[in-house]
Formats: C-alpha cells, structure tokens, sequence
C-alpha cells in the first residue's frame, strides 16, 4: 500500500471520530473513500498489523497513536490547504478539497507551515476570526485524539503523552511551603504580562513563603516577594526542585 | 532640558526626586492626569533643569497607564536625559526594566540606590564592573540617608552617555526584528515592541502578529515569552557577574507574624484602631486649640470692627472658609497622615492588603483596595485619589462607593461631638458599626451588578524598613499640602456662598420649606435638617452650624437623644462633601459623582427615617 493511501485511510478514520458518535467500521470508511468494500478492509487489516488502528470484536476501529499522529497531520495539512484555495485563492468549495486531498501527501511541513501562517494573518486582516468556519477550524489547529482524551471508550488505553501524572507537578496552592519549586507553566491570561515582569517565568525557582487559608500567597521570586490572590495562584504550575 | 526618573516601584525615586528638586525650589504637581506624573525644577550651574518623577513600574511592555505613559516618553524622546535608579539589594529584578530603558538609546545615568541595605545584607556590587558591562556611568548612592544622592545630577550633566549594553534575544527574535525594522521606519525598540502586540500602529502590528505567529509556532512561547525570557536570562547573567556575597537572611523575619491569620490579623486591628484612637485624641486637643485661636484673635476683633453687614457676612465666611479648613487640616488630616505615612514607610500597608486580600474579594475588590479604606479614615479626599492604584475601572468604581461611606475624621467628630457626649459612648460605637455593616452590604451588592472583569491581586510587598522622622514628616506635609490646594479654594468658596445665602434669607426660607419633611419624615427639627445641609461644605461643619442655628451648645435641652442619635447618623452617611465630590468627579466622571452622592443621599435619609419608623 502506498503512502498516501495509508494516510488517507487513517485521515478517513478520523474524521469519522470527530464527526459522527459510533466508531467506525470498515464499511464506513469505504463509503467515505467511494471504494470498494472489500479492499478497504483488507487494507485496514494490513495497517492494524502495522500498529495504526486497532479492530475490536464487533469490528469497530479506534487509532492508536501512532496512527492518530499521522492522521492529525494529514488532516491539518488537508484543512490550511483547503481553506488556502477555497478562501483565498477563490476556488470552489469541493474542487479546493479534491485537490487539497491530493497535495496533503506530498507537501512538506514548511511549506504547510508558511501557508498556514499566511492564512492566518490574512484571515485575521479580513476579520474571519468573526465567524468563517474552515478559518476556525485551522486557528483551533489541535485535534483531540479520541481515544487517549477519552472520548470514546478505546481499547487501546494508552497514558496521554506530555502530560505527565507525576504528583510533584502542582499549581502553587497546592505547592510546599518553603521548598525551591521550578516554574514550568502559566495558564493565566490578562495578568500574564505583570508576573513575566517580575521574573515568573518557566525555568525560574520561586520558593512559596506563605498560603493563607484562602489561598493567598506570598511568592518568593528573584528575592523579591510578591503576593497573589488565590485565582492567580492557581494558575501557576510548579513542580519540585529534585 | 528634561530629566526622567525612571525605575521599579519602591527604589527610592520620589526619595530621589525630593532630593533634587530639594528645598527651596518650586516642586509643581500637575493634578488631572491620570498617573500623577510630578515635574520638578532645580538651577545647577546657572542652568535650569525640568526634572520628572515618572511612575513607577515593571517593564515597559504593559498596558496600564502608567506604563503607556514611561513607554510614550521615551518613544518621542521627550526626555533629554535618563537616571535609571536600581535596587541595589534586587539589582536582578531591576535590570530587567533597565535593558528595556536603554534600548531607546538616551543618555542614561544609573544610580543604585539602598546601598546601605545592600551592605547590610551582605551584597557588595562592583559598580565599576556593571559601568564596564552597561557602557554608561553607575553612582552608588543611600537617598535615605542622602549619601551619594549630591553626585547625580552633577555626574549626569558630566557623563551621562547611552548604554552600549545590548540584549542578546534569540535568533529568530532578532530575524523578526531585523525584518520589521525593514519594512517599517521605526526604532528597534517600537519593532521589539510591536512582535509583542503593543503598539499604534495597526498595519505593522498586522504584519508583526503574522511573523509572531511563526515563532509562536515553531518555539510553542510567545515572542513576548522569549524577549522576557531573554532580558530575564541577561539580567541573571550581569548580576552574577557584578554582584558578591549571598544574601543574608535576617535571623527574625516580623513576615513570619504580620502576614499570618494569627496573629497577623489581631496585630492589623489592634494597629489601626490604636492609630484611630490616637489621631481622634490629638485631634481634637489641637481643633480646640485652632478653633480658640481664631475665634479669640480673628473673628471677635473682625465683629468688633463694625463693619456694613453685607461686607461682614463676607469676610466672617471667609474666616470661616479658613478655620474649617486649618481646623480639620492640621489636627486631624496631618496627625493622621504622619502615622499613615509610617505604615507606608515600613512597608506594613502591602501586609495588611495580602491578609485583607480574602475579606476584599467578598466586596468585589482585592486586597490593595483595603489602602483607600484605611486611609478614609483620615480624609476621604486623599482617600478617593488612592483609588488610582487598583487595577481595574470595576474595582475603583466600587470603592469609590465604599471609601465615600468610611467616615472620615470630620464624620467621627460629629459622631464623638454629638452621639458621645449626649447620647453614650456605646451608641457612639454603634454608628461605626451600622456604618461598617452599611459598607459591607453596599460592597457586595455592588460587587454583584457591576460588570468588569474582576482582575487578581498581583502586589510586590517590599522588604520592612524602619521608617525616618524626617521622610515621614516631609511625606506628611506633601500630602496635607496637596489636600489644602484642592481643598481649601473650595472651602472658602462654599463658605462665602452659604454666607451669602444666610444673609439674604434663603436659609430661613428652606428651613421653612423642609419642616414638614424634617418633622415627619426624619424626626428631627427642621434647623436641624438645615444645619445637614452644611455638612456638604464640609462635615464637621454641620456640627457647627446646628450649635448655632439650635441657639445652644447644650444640644440635649432642645433634642431628644433619638433625634440626635438620627441626626449623627444622617450627617455621616449622607451626601460626600464638597472636596471628595471634587476629587470623586476628577478621578472617575461625572457619573460615579451622580451615583455615589445620589446613593449616600438615599441611604441617609432612608436610614434616619428607619430610625424614625423605628423609635417615634
């Protein structure tokens, strides 16, 4: 099977999930694809034995990762190209996807990149950010994997990867008093800019001096002290200095 | 020529700036804008020099006032010359804002200041290996002792120099830059500025956003992360290389105490009643005194003169204007101010707003907005200005509310003159307490309807110092003297208008016109009603005015002790007076003035008319 194949299939499997609730069969992608039953299912086979997907009883498929890899990165090259023929370059809706279909295959992953960023400033200038769906779905550019993000109830349970479940990694309301603690992350917003001021950036040790019951605290930063109001508190991941 | 003091909140600036501008030279305050910027003037040399205290901030990458203030100076090289003054003791932190002043490319002179703290916790930095590595002169200097401070403007004329010192960013910062600086005439600074979001103009921001998305994508951190992480990095770098001995940490931290719920919240009640009670006893020992001084020496020898009457009216209202001022200034406002101003100095105010910070969020607010409520203890006027330093509109609206409601010294004079004397000493504390439970119920009512985004607390709580007489007492005196320009003028205006008023009859004739109202509603004699309605000039004039319109100081032969305790508790809550109106309209519009005196008008009368309902 060639390459593009395979990556048509998985991309195929995908959309299934993110669309429609059942996870699909073979047939599914078959009528997806417009080709024949059988040798959908045939390929399918051949890729489970390669480790993309997985068949349970009932013939069901789910991705695993390695096949969610591949898939997400077909289907986002599919969506910036489709948007970047359709949108910009004023192609109609299903030619600009036919041919998107063939180009994810072959494009490389700068030049997806480059277009990408040029839709997206392009598009922010046109105020398509407003409300202009095929630009949406490349601005929110992470598709979940159904499986590992427990949407769908896969068989192939695996740890979801980068997030690590390590109990040493906390907001700092539930940090240790008085412990050298590493910075690695700022989920907050609006105030961001003021804690990057004062030296609260990832990589940097800060040393909770005090946690009030409500969870205010006062944060040892560059030997300054700076204290916080719970919410933002809350938004700072730390974890323990090893 | 123009010089700018630029550096962190709470490096001795102002100290600084003081210092220079000096005594004897005119120290000008431009009240209106927004961010209090103070310029100064000294003579050096025959030359005269315009020297600006800029506020102080964090970086210039923000989007407060202050700091689109700092930012737009130095973008229009509106300034001639730049002192950067550095935290001695946190020279890291302070570095960071420096990289970012001196890319503008002025001429800069650094001043790092606290070396005597630096001293005395162990830290001794090379001032001429820093000068080496910034490529511009570095004094050392002690503002709060003056050593060193005599040395600024003398080594700035002389050596001033812009700073060769350059940020390495990383490399694709640098592409972005290079690329933007050549599609665009703007400086370095503006390009790094707009990769960062910030910035006028919207077709390089377009263009900026665009290359800042590519970076975002390929580095998964913001152009704004990198460069902050980049300055960060390099201040790190430069401390470590000019800075030797570890800090020492002190063997007894007061933190331990002060900023813990036990005893730390016992200790901020016992401090700021111990500073009310104080400042009431003083207090109202030297109005006694002023009040006897100025009736003794400048009204009855005025009523002596035997004037036309019109012209006496005039200038009796004048004196009147004067007294009330100086009479509530000096021994209220001043004494307060001088304990506010030790509170400040030592840094205790932050630690009072961080253990406030849960009891602020109830109301709507967050822990610093406990600073304009305390400080509305002593005079609303000052108090509203403070609003400024919270964060957002949503939070200065609701104080501007509540910090209206705290009564003020005047209002406690009313409450001690009236309530105490003749009703009890408990019914007097009882007002404290309506009026707290009023400020309470107000914030979170306000705190539920008013829109906004509700913004954290983020505050720097600077190290304990001990505070010194000297800067205290100057502090003080800024502050009353502040207070009696805006203040005063008014004052004596309002004064000559009531005067007015009373001398062609129009007192008698509302006194008139508001008796079945007064009677029926408020319980209280219609005289009585008047004499609230000078509590508009200013308080603790009502009290006043209702000795002389009740014809008794005995206030007890003419009213019953409920209409009195009615009376008090009307005059505290209802209606601001005149300079907090003022300054309210000044700091947050016309429409914050209309809600608030409209809102304390109501609530006043509706209180004393409860009372009424109550106890007829």
């Amino acid at each position: 099977m060639e390459s593009s194949e395979r990556e048509d299939y998985l991309e195929a499997v995908l959309v299934r999930y993110l669309t429609a609730q059942p996870p699909p069969s073979a047939k599914d992608v078959a009528k997806d694809l417009s080709q024949a039953e059988d040798t959908v299912s045939a390929d399918l086979k051949s890729l489970e034995k390669q480790g993309d997907l997985v068949f349970d009883e009932k013939g069901a498929i789910s991705l695993t990762v390695q096949g969610h890899t591949i898939a997400e990165r077909v289907l986002k090259k599919h969506r910036v190209l489709q948007c970047f023929l359709g949108e910009i370059l004023g192609m109609e809706d299903h030619a600009a996807s036919d041919e998107a279909c063939v180009l994810e295959h072959s494009i490389s992953d700068t030049a997806i990149n480059r277009i990408g960023d040029y839709v997206k400033s392009a598009g922010l200038r046109r105020g398509w950010h407003r409300g202009n769906t095929s630009y949406h779905r490349i601005i929110n550019n992470s598709i979940p994997n159904p499986v590992t993000s427990g949407l769908v109830p896969g068989i192939h349970k695996v740890p979801p990867v980068g997030t690590s479940s390590d109990p040493v990694c906390c907001s700092l309301i539930d940090a240790t008093e008085s412990v050298p603690l590493a910075v690695i992350g700022i989920t907050g917003g609006e105030y961001l800019h003021r804690l990057i001021d004062l030296g609260v950036i990832p990589g940097e040790v800060v040393i909770l001096k005090r946690r009030l019951h409500n969870n205010a605290v006062v944060l040892q930063v560059k030997e300054c002290d700076i204290a916080l109001s719970p919410e933002i508190a809350g938004t700072i991941l730390v974890e323990k200095m090893r | 020529m123009k010089i700018g003091l630029i550096g962190n909140p709470n490096v001795g600036k102002s100290l600084i700036f003081n210092q220079l501008t000096g005594l004897g030279v005119e120290v000008s305050n431009y009240p209106g804008t927004t961010v209090g910027l103070e310029t100064g003037h000294v003579c050096y040399q025959r030359e005269k020099f315009e020297i600006c205290d800029l506020p102080g901030i964090y970086s210039l990458d923000g989007d407060s006032d202050e700091e689109k203030l700092v930012n737009g100076m130095l973008e229009r090289h509106e300034l001639d010359l730049v002192i950067a003054i550095l935290d001695a003791v946190h020279l890291e932190r302070n570095l960071y804002l420096f990289f970012q002043v001196a890319e503008y490319g002025l001429p800069l002179l650094v001043v790092l200041n606290m070396a005597d703290e630096a001293e005395k916790s162990g830290i001794s930095v090379d001032s001429q290996e820093l000068s080496k590595i910034l490529g511009c002169p570095v004094i050392m200097t002690a503002a709060i002792h003056g050593r060193g401070t005599g040395q600024i403007l003398p080594s700035a004329l002389s050596s001033a120099c812009p700073a060769t010192v350059t940020v390495g960013y990383d490399h694709h910062i640098e592409a972005a830059v290079r690329s933007i600086l050549g599609n665009f005439p703007v400086s370095r600074p503006v390009a790094i500025l707009s990769l960062e979001g910030i910035g006028a103009d919207q077709e390089m921001l377009d263009s900026s956003a665009a290359i800042a998305n590519e970076i975002e994508n390929r580095h998964k951190m913001s152009p704004r992360q990198i460069i902050s992480a980049n300055r960060h990095h390099f201040a790190e770098l430069v401390a470590g290389r000019v800075i030797t001995g570890r800090q020492k940490k002190p063997g007894f931290d007061l933190d331990r105490l002060l900023t813990k719920g036990i005893p730390g919240i016992p200790i901020m009640a016992a401090i700021l009643i111990g500073i009310l009670l104080v400042v009431f006893t003083i207090g109202s020992w030297l109005e006694g005194i002023i009040v006897a001084l100025f009736t003794t020496y400048l009204v009855e020898p005025l009523l002596a003169l035997g004037l036309p009457p019109l012209l006496q009216q005039l200038s009796i209202s004048v004196l009147l204007g004067l007294q009330a001022g100086i009479g509530i200034a000096f021994p209220f406002i001043f004494t307060f101010y001088i304990f506010i101003s030790i509170l400040e100095d030592s840094g205790y105010l932050t630690r009072a707003a961080f253990l406030a910070d849960q009891a602020m969020h109830r109301i709507g607010m967050h822990g610093q907005a406990i600073i304009p409520l305390i400080l509305g203890f002593g005079c609303t006027v000052p108090a509203v200005m403070s609003i400024r330093l919270l964060a957002s509109r949503r939070e200065r609206f609701i104080a501007s509310f509540l910090v209206t409601m705290v009564p003020c010294s005047a209002r406690t004079v009313i409450i001690a003159g009236v309530v105490a004397t003749f009703v009890g000493i408990w019914w007097a504390l009882s007002i404290y307490l309506i009026v707290f439970i009023l400020v309470v119920l107000t914030g979170l009512f306000l705190s539920r309807i008013t829109p906004g985004e509700q913004f954290g607390m983020i505050m720097e709580m600077a190290p304990l110092r001990a505070p010194q007489a000297a800067n205290v007492v100057k502090k003080s005196w800024r502050k009353i003297s502040e207070f009696l320009t805006i203040a005063m003028p008014l004052l004596i205006i309002s004064s000559v208008i009531l005067g007015l008023l009373q001398y062609y009859g129009v007192i008698s004739a509302f006194t008139n016109f508001i008796e079945p109202f007064s009677m029926r509603v408020l319980g209280i004699p219609a005289y009585a009603t008047t004499a609230l309605m000078f509590g508009i000039l200013r308080k603790e004039m009502a009290l006043g005015a209702l000795v002389v319109l009740a014809g008794t100081p005995a206030l007890n032969t003419v009213m019953t002790q409920v209409q009195l305790y009615t009376w008090a508790i009307i005059s505290v809550l209802f209606v601001p007076c005149i300079s907090t109106i003022a300054v309210l309209y000044r700091q947050m519009g016309l429409k914050t003035v209309v809600l608030v005196t409209t809102y304390t008008v109501i609530l006043g009368i509706a209180i004393g008319a409860g009372i009424h309902l109550a106890f007829p």
